[in-house]
């Protein structure tokens, strides 16, 4: 970069003989004889390192010079050396600083004084160029960083999000294994009271029991020890089931086949009660899900439906409607329908409770749970809506699929 | 004849209004009718009047009408469950006194029992001679 320097003077002799001092110095030259072509030069060439300007000259003076120089934001920046043939006064030098001079020089000039001078504020200018192009480096940086900073706490949130969603399934997955847990232990320690107590009184006053009474408890004892077998070869095949699909398969298939195939395995319980299945699922809905899972939510419905219809009552109506990117499936009952309260503790751990069926079926209790899980499993939501007396809807959603 | 028949008869009837007013009361709620069988022999042979029930529906009215000394509490009970029924029974101006007997399967029976109000709680399985020795610790 070479270093520019502008020579303003009205008489040609001076110009030259500036020249001729810093000649070794190697700057680059722009000569100008009076100050209006000084600033018509000013505005053609950029990027001047200094001014060397005389102050006695016709027309326009060196302070009138400097002031136009300075209006421009531009050129406000270039240092001016004012260069005066006569002795000057204090005041002239106040005027001269005024006008934006950051030196005298005066003439005749000597030639060392001159060249020390120009020097200095080459190197001035070039420092400060190098500051200033540090500062623009570094304000780049700095916008690069801040940049990087905001993709950088964009990621963090959108992980943040991701984790607390990943917590929550994770919450709701931990307390329905709790719940299980509790279910199973349950259901195994219920039925061994009445085993117990029947075998221990048998075994206390075997000789004072009448033959009825005698009855009653090995009686106990026989249903008993059915039940909790049946409960355990239950719990073995859940256990077997849950191992052998350890993995949520979903696949694609017609909503309304899908239905119809598991309602098939129902109608024989259904016609026991006498009661009708309806599939009102339209034919051209596409779901992406488990084929097993979506067996299993539907038959427990299904199943439920049934439990609390009462013999030759109304048909149990299975229907669907597109919602967005899903579809909503509702199973719905005419039958004896819930109170408020059954309703609330539903799918509650403490309160749960297994409700005897219209011809006093029983449950485990473990049927909603499973299909909650499977429909959450599948990015889906379960509610149910039910009135005493007036039945019972309940709604799950699965995802679709464009066939 | 007729005459001993008659005095033996009103003797019978006598001896039972005695037994009566002397037995005291229990009601039991739970949902398995073999366990309320059980429960309803041992307590009977011990001399307790037993009334047991498999639902806890208009549960106030059913036991203002027995007024029992004494109540054994299922957890798992039809429609809304034991501590919901307890909770009922110990809001009644007239049945909050009679001592509840939290009665489950349930492996957090203890906390399940002080969620309810209980007075205290009998675990299933039981021993036989725990059933009578609580209730008879729990009746005043």
């Amino acid at each position: 970069m070479p270093v520019k320097i502008l020579l303003v003077d009205d008489n040609e002799n001076n110009l030259l003989s500036i020249e001729v001092v810093l000649q070794k110095e190697k700057y680059e030259f722009y000569r100008a004889t009076s100050g209006r072509e000084a600033l018509r030069l000013l505005l053609k060439e950029e990027d001047f390192t200094l001014i060397l300007l005389d102050v006695k000259m016709p027309i326009m003076d060196g302070y009138e010079t400097a002031e136009l120089i300075y209006q421009r934001d531009k050129l406000k920046n270039i240092p001016i050396i004012f260069i005066t043939a006569h002795d000057y006064e204090e005041a002239a030098v106040f005027k001269g600083y005024r006008a934006g001079a950051v030196d005298f020089i005066r003439k005749p000039f000597n030639p060392e004084i001159l060249r020390t001078k120009v020097a200095v504020f080459t190197e001035l200018y070039r420092k400060n160029r190098l500051l200033s192009q540090q500062e623009e480096k570094l304000q780049l940086i700095n916008s690069e960083l801040v940049q990087l900073n905001r993709e950088l706490e964009k990621r963090v949130l959108d992980r943040t999000i991701a984790l607390e969603k990943l917590n929550i399934e994770l919450t709701a997955l931990n307390s329905s294994k709790d719940k299980f847990l509790s279910v199973i232990s349950h259901d195994l320690r219920n039925p061994l009271t009445s085993l117990l107590a029947s075998s221990a009184q048998l075994d206390r006053d075997a000789e004072k029991l009448k033959p009825e009474q005698i009855r009653m408890f090995s009686g106990i004892i026989n249903r008993t020890s059915q039940k909790i077998l049946n409960q355990l070869n239950e719990l073995v095949n859940w256990a077997k089931e849950q191992r052998e699909k350890p993995y949520f398969n979903p696949q694609k298939f017609e909503l309304r086949k899908g239905v119809e195939e598991s309602l098939e395995l129902l109608k024989a319980s259904a016609l026991q009660k006498r009661i009708q299945l309806d599939n009102l699922v339209p034919g051209d809905i596409y779901v992406h899900a488990d084929i097993m899972m979506f067996r299993s939510i539907l038959q427990n419905l299904v199943t439920n439906a049934i439990k609390f219809t009462p013999e030759g009552g109304k048909n149990v109506i299975v229907s669907a409607i597109k919602k967005g990117n899903g579809v909503e499936i509702c199973v719905k009952d005419f039958g004896v329908g819930m109170s408020e309260k059954i309703k609330d503790v539903l799918f509650d751990k403490m309160n749960s409770t297994s409700n005897v069926g219209t011809n006093s079926e029983k449950g485990t209790g473990l049927g909603l749970l499973l299909v909650r899980d499977f429909v959450v499993q599948h990015g889906g939501t379960i509610s149910v809506e039910s009135d005493e007396q007036a039945g019972t809807c309940f709604t799950f959603t699965l995802p679709t699929i464009e066939n | 004849m007729h005459l001993i028949k008659y005095i033996w008869q009103n003797l019978q009837i006598h001896n039972r209004i005695i037994m009566e007013a002397q037995s005291k009361k229990i009601v039991l709620f739970d949902d398995d009718e073999d366990i309320l069988s059980i429960c309803s022999y041992i307590l009977s042979e011990a001399g307790w009047e037993v009334h047991a029930f498999t639902d806890c529906n208009n549960v106030i009215e059913r036991v203002r009408k027995i007024m029992p000394d004494v109540i054994l509490m299922d957890n798992w009970i039809p429609d809304v469950g034991g501590i919901e029924t307890t909770r009922q029974l110990k809001n009644d101006p007239k049945l909050k006194a009679i001592p509840v007997i939290y009665f489950s399967a349930n492996s957090d029976i203890h906390e399940l029992a002080a969620s309810a109000g209980a007075e205290t709680y009998l675990a299933k399985p039981f021993d036989l001679d725990d059933l009578q020795k609580k209730v008879n610790e729990y009746c005043l």
